[in-house]
């Protein structure tokens, strides 16, 4: 009905594809690029090795490991993999469909991004050649790879990411992360030279063109033409050509015979004739598939499945190879400020003071693999502060009640209950196991403080964001205590800024910023401090500065706790280990990529052993 | 007979009328804005998209004109689209549909084949061990829900033994049908244990009931082999309503197989139903409700006709 | 034979039973039935069925004692909390105290624990009053609103009945599971008592047909003719005659209903579209149980055998019943 066709930027337009973004990680756990891949368990400075180690092991192949490395096996061609997703890509267009792990993994065999990660998790450029910033960080000139052509015979100029931008500014997933860039224009300056004009310098744009929604290269006149037909049958420049597409079931990619980017020693690309994605959602069902050769590898990005895997591995001896990586991000959840009683810090400070982080992994299944969330960013990250560590608010179940208690024996308490009276709390999540069994250890421990009537929601991934999002009160939303997941792969920037700019126009005004209003602030907590500091980070590439102005907004975080957190995303690619390259592929300066963050693979160097 | 046919098929259209009058008003039962529950949290973002999609479903319309709008699309195929994933409903039905429709006849076929002996001993055995015991078999098969069967048959045949894969799909087009086979007998199987336990009750009842009739006796009293009379004589009148209660399975099949193609991940009409209850896709759950009842009917009513060919009786009448 | 009448197809609803159903009336003698009673209904039945009704007996009670609020007892009867932690909560760790996830029988947890450690025996119990509540309004919505639709135009006919049956026709042409999932689906919250209400609608249009069929037959036997033939006010006899003669039936077909019912919110908890968690139901015990079938394959076994032994009960005891009506109708 050519719906697609019709979108126009608006105002709210981030808004949707954030919310639906942060959705899907907050149920599973996955989001776009990412940082270095590190799983070792233990926060301490020996896990600030360069080369995270992985804990591999496969007895039968001898010390394969999984740390990402040159590989030394002999590579070697042909061969197709099948492989297991959690769930089917809701479309395979980067501009239109908001994608989560599954698809991602899909999408990154058709399509290459102009900027990727390497191993130290820096940006470098990959379909782009170079790219470089004016003074302050609002004109960024890149130059193409010359001679690269799209699947259909098409070849990419500069006019063709011109040409993307039209598509990417009026797509569902395309358009959020051009107005979170603050990216106004796109110009073919050369013939393999784009320019491109930010109305807010910000240092980290090339972050942006690693992401899907921007980063990845379509063909604009087929995606103009058929949008729909697109979905099915997507054209990029990728190492995998789109051979069939069977929804729910099997989608198919070939070989690409022309692809443009060799191994570092100068062979073609890629390995495998071909790679298939088959979605099964059940989790047990889809290790079972690996384990019965029903498929070759499998992603997740649930600690209970890795649990599993790793039980697979090393109780029964099954010869697989398990690829851990532990996210950038934390789970968890978030108060809804704006909704008493937890408008009153000591409510918040009380709640997370009652939540055992250990439990809750343990209920997650995440012990020994998933890390307990201090902060937006991973031990591993170089975003990651001690100190902020050393500021959260760790367990302490009678602290939490006393401080509950100091509440509810308040004559001014902002509920308006009586004094002595139990709070309330509506606790939320998506009806996942996993996050139900996290939700009901809360629950217990709420409950158990003899303080607080606790009751339980589930709703659908869809209503779960639109009780957070609010768009019928104001986006103030319904939720009080709600499962959410923070933080994202990309430069902090990303998930930061949206997140501390004011929720509603009257804060937005109270400010002296009308019209700034960002109804991506989930928990509706404004610090204006916080929120000048985010803005600041993006005026400037001095990693100095920045690391210093996030770790005092994560301070402030620790101290006003709008947000609470279980674990890391621990995420797992686990494949039959005579496959091998998930950990050793090459971005274009020969540099080693970034590995296989969030379960997402790249297909382009995998090949398996004879 | 004519008028059977004209009365049956008269029938037929008030139903589907009075079906897909039903299904629609499911719109009209949403809380708040369909356009909100459609969208979801899209809504917010264009109020094009909104302005259009209020177009499409003309929600400012009269409620029944707006049924008598979509009739007239849904009459020519036009279920109208997922604003999810952007595709067409009809043609994700008929995309799926042969999975569907091969699971529901997989499991009929393999309950028949089951069901008859089971029947016919127990019928012929009556009161004896070997109907007691057939009888309590198909008893315990007719009280487990089939989720439960699919969970053990998986954890017994892939997860113990190794023997078949745990879920998904191969299709016979691209894999052959031997690797087809191998996806599908899992849960066809689950499907087929209860219709199985319906079939064989229905043989043995109708078996016990023809038994005593004074045709059956006079072809023992003529000596005829017990074999004879039971598959020459017996079953045959039984045939026919057990045909009856095939066919009617079969349809209600189509809709029945939706928790097992859920729990094997197979890409029929009922996994891609509950997908879209679990993204609230409102319009893919509307078109796949109306097209499933329809396909019920529409069997129904082809039995019906069959049974009035078949049985003078009806036929009269 | 009965189950050739096409108009007497009941899709979904346990439809090869109600041959019995419509024979218990097609036969007998033109007197108002007499009632057995109760010792003698027991002592008639075969051991399977007593074992069966001891079965749905101890569900019933277990499912009640579970909701009342026992302490009274002096915790001589004790039950586990079904959405807690066992043996407390310890405050100096926030842990499960001594109960450890996933364990096995052991005489603290008679059938062990389930992922989040709580009492799987417990929760079993507890389990039992969802079903219990979608049985109990399901069939209360049936016999009511159903009996006294399907004996009213079963007894007054006309364009009533026309209209009545053909509604239920056309709801009954939706296969039960899908009709009902498309509705739940409605729902943004999905508690008890949305849930049973749906069933219960859903379930009112088979007690219809089957009184209908009833009344049809009752309406026609002596001991209402003459009673209209002496001028009985049609109100009278409906209510006199035709109704309290429907019900027993109708009951009977209740118990073979209330296996289907289970079924289908077993169903519904299995897809995580019944009630809202914590709340125990067996559907939601297996779902949640399947993600650690690998470690602990009986915590799926048990919600497992608690819900077919309870359709398995259901279907003698329901069988038993309408055995009985079928008997009963021919040799008076």
């Amino acid at each position: 009905m050519g719906v697609t066709a019709m979108r126009r930027k608006s105002l709210y337009r981030a808004v949707a594809l954030l919310a639906a973004a942060g959705l899907i990680a907050g149920a599973c756990g996955g989001s776009d690029d990412s940082a270095p891949a590190d799983t070792s368990e233990e926060t301490s400075e020996e896990a600030a090795a360069e080369e995270p180690a992985v804990e591999a092991g496969d007895e039968a192949e001898g010390d394969v490991d999984t740390a990402i490395e040159e590989e030394e096996s002999a590579v070697n061609y042909g061969g197709s993999i099948s492989v297991g997703v959690e769930a089917e890509a809701t479309g395979l267009r980067p501009w239109e469909d908001t994608c989560s792990s599954p698809c991602y993994n899909m999408m990154i065999a058709v399509y290459d991004k102009l900027m990727e990660q390497d191993v130290n998790g820096a940006y470098t450029p990959y379909l782009a050649e170079s790219i470089t910033p004016n003074e302050d960080f609002t004109v960024w000139t890149m130059t193409l790879r010359s001679g690269v052509t799209f699947h259909n015979g098409v070849e990419l100029t500069a006019q063709t990411i011109a040409d993307m931008f039209l598509i990417q500014q009026a797509g569902a997933a395309g358009s959020s992360t051009v107005s979170a860039a603050n990216l106004v224009s796109v110009e073919a300056t050369g013939d393999l030279e784009v320019t491109y004009t930010l109305s807010q310098g910000g240092s980290a744009f090339p972050a942006s063109l690693s992401r899907a929604a921007l980063g990845m290269v379509f063909e604009p006149a087929a995606a103009a033409a058929d949008s729909e037909g697109y979905s099915m049958a997507p054209i990029g420049t990728g190492p995998f050509v789109i051979d069939s597409r069977d929804l729910d079931n099997e989608t198919t990619f070939v070989r690409n015979d022309s692809y443009w980017a060799t191994d570092p020693d100068g062979n073609a690309l890629p390995y495998l004739d071909s790679i298939s994605f088959r979605p099964i959602p059940d989790e047990g069902t889809r290790l079972d598939a690996l384990l019965s050769g029903t498929v070759n590898a499998m992603q997740t990005l649930r600690q209970g499945t890795i649990r599993d895997a790793r039980a697979a591995r090393d109780d029964d001896g099954a010869a697989i190879t398990l690829y851990e990586f532990q996210g950038n991000n934390v789970g968890g959840g978030m108060f809804n400020t704006a909704v008493p009683p937890f408008d009153d810090v000591r409510v918040r400070r009380a709640l997370v003071l009652m939540n055992s982080q250990e439990q809750v992994i343990e209920a997650l299944g995440g012990t020994g693999i998933s890390l307990p969330g201090t902060q937006w960013f991973s031990p591993d990250s170089v975003w990651w502060s001690e100190k902020v560590a050393e500021a959260w608010p760790q367990f302490d179940f009678e602290a939490g009640v006393e401080t509950l208690t100091e509440y509810v024996n308040d004559p001014e308490r902002s509920d308006g209950k009586a004094v002595g009276e139990p709070i309330d709390a509506e606790l939320s999540c998506p009806p996942d196991p996993t996050l139900i069994a996290s939700m009901q250890v809360l629950e217990q421990a709420y409950t158990a403080s003899g303080l607080v009537n606790v009751t339980m929601t589930n709703y659908d991934q869809q209503t779960h964001i639109n009780n957070a999002l609010g768009m019928d009160n104001g986006f103030i939303g319904s939720h009080q205590v709600h499962c959410w997941r923070w933080g994202d792969d990309a430069d902090p920037s990303v998930p930061l800024n949206p997140a501390l700019a004011p929720p509603t126009a009257e804060v937005a005004e109270a400010i002296g910023l009308p019209g700034v209003v960002s109804p991506l602030n989930f928990p509706n907590w404004f610090s204006p401090t916080a929120f000048q500091a985010a803005v600041a980070a993006t005026k400037t590439d001095d990693f100095a500065t920045r690391y210093g102005l996030y770790e005092a907004i994560m301070l402030e975080i620790a101290d006003q706790v709008p947000v609470y957190y279980s674990g890391h995303t621990a995420t797992a690619i686990a494949t039959e280990s005579n496959i091998f390259g998930l950990n050793s592929w090459h971005v274009p300066s020969g540099e080693l990529g970034i590995g296989f963050p969030n379960a997402e693979g790249r297909w382009s160097e995998v090949f398996i052993a004879s | 007979m004519g008028k059977v046919i004209a009365s049956r098929l008269a029938r037929l259209v008030a139903t589907l009328l009075a079906v897909t009058f039903l299904t629609f008003s499911m719109t009209a039962l949403l809380p708040g804005d369909p356009v909100n529950a459609i969208l979801g949290v899209e809504a917010v973002r264009d109020p094009e998209v909104v302005a259009k999609i209020r177009a499409d479903l003309g929600l400012d319309d009269p409620f029944f004109l707006r049924y008598a709008n979509w009739l007239k699309d849904a009459a020519t195929g036009d279920l109208g689209q997922s604003y999810i994933t952007d595709q067409d409903v009809l043609t994700t039905i008929t995309q799926r549909l042969p999975v569907t429709a091969q699971l529901a006849f997989m499991a009929i076929v393999m309950a028949l084949i089951l069901a008859i002996p089971i029947g016919v001993l127990g019928a012929y055995k009556q009161g004896k061990w070997q109907d007691s015991s057939t009888s309590a078999g198909v008893q315990i098969a007719l009280s487990i829900p089939n989720f439960i069967v699919g969970i053990f048959l998986i954890w017994l045949f892939s997860v113990r033994l190794g023997w078949l894969p745990a879920s998904n799909w191969n299709r016979i087009t691209t894999e052959g049908l031997i690797q087809n086979l191998k996806t599908a007998i899992l849960p066809a199987s689950a499907l087929a244990m209860t219709q199985m336990a319906i079939f064989s009750r229905l043989v043995r009842s109708d078996m016990i009931a023809t038994l005593q009739e004074d045709y059956i006796l006079a072809a023992r009293s003529k000596g005829l082999s017990d074999r004879f009379i039971l598959l020459r004589h017996a079953l045959r009148p039984s045939s026919l309503s057990l045909m009856t209660i095939v066919g009617i399975n079969f349809g209600a099949l189509l809709g029945g197989t939706v928790i097992i193609e859920y729990l094997f991940a197979i890409p029929g009409v009922g996994f891609r139903l509950i997908n879209a209850i679990f993204q609230r896709d409102i319009i893919v759950i509307q078109g796949i409700t109306v097209f499933i009842a329809t396909a019920y009917v529409v069997i129904n009513t082809i039995v019906d006709l069959l049974y009035a060919v078949v049985d003078p009786r009806i036929r009269k009448g | 034979m009965e189950h050739t009448d096409l108009d007497n197809r009941l899709p979904e609803f346990p439809r090869d039973r109600l041959s019995n159903v419509s024979a218990s009336v097609t036969t007998g003698v033109d007197v108002a039935p007499k009632k057995a009673t109760f010792q003698e209904v027991v002592s008639s039945m075969p051991l399977r069925v007593k074992f069966a009704s001891l079965w749905i007996v101890v569900v019933v009670v277990g499912a009640i004692y579970a909701k009342i609020d026992t302490s009274w007892l002096g915790g001589s009867l004790p039950l586990q909390d079904p959405n807690f932690q066992t043996n407390g909560f310890d405050r100096a760790t926030g842990s499960f105290g001594t109960g450890e996830p996933i364990e096995g029988m052991s005489a603290a947890h008679w059938l062990g624990t389930d992922a989040i450690a709580r009492d799987t025996f417990a929760r079993l119990v507890h389990g039992g009053w969802v079903s219990l509540v979608v049985v109990v309004v399901s069939a209360a919505c049936g016999v009511i609103i159903g009996g006294f639709l399907g004996s009213l135009v079963g007894f007054v006919r006309g364009r009533t009945e026309t209209v009545i049956m053909a509604t239920v026709d056309v709801i009954l042409a939706f296969p039960a599971l899908v009709l009902l999932l498309a509705l739940v689906s409605i729902f943004e919250v999905r508690n008890l008592f949305v849930i049973s209400t749906v069933i219960g609608v859903l379930s009112i249009p088979a007690y219809t047909r089957v009184a209908r069929a009833n009344a049809l037959a009752i309406s026609s036997r002596q001991f209402v003719t003459a009673a209209r033939a002496i001028g009985t006010k049609p109100s009278r006899i409906l209510f006199r005659e035709v109704i309290p003669n429907v019900l027993p039936t109708l009951l009977a077909y209740a118990m073979v209903a209330a296996a289907f019912v289970v079924v289908v919110e077993g169903s519904l908890s299995f897809l995580g579209l019944s009630v809202q968690l914590p709340t125990p139901t067996w559907g939601n015990m297996i779902n949640q149980a399947r993600r650690d079938i690998k470690l602990n394959v009986a915590q799926v076994i048990w919600p497992s055998l608690a819900l077919s032994i309870t359709v398995l009960s259901l279907n003698q005891v329901g069988d038993f019943f309408q055995q009985r009506r079928a008997v009963k109708g021919s040799n008076l």
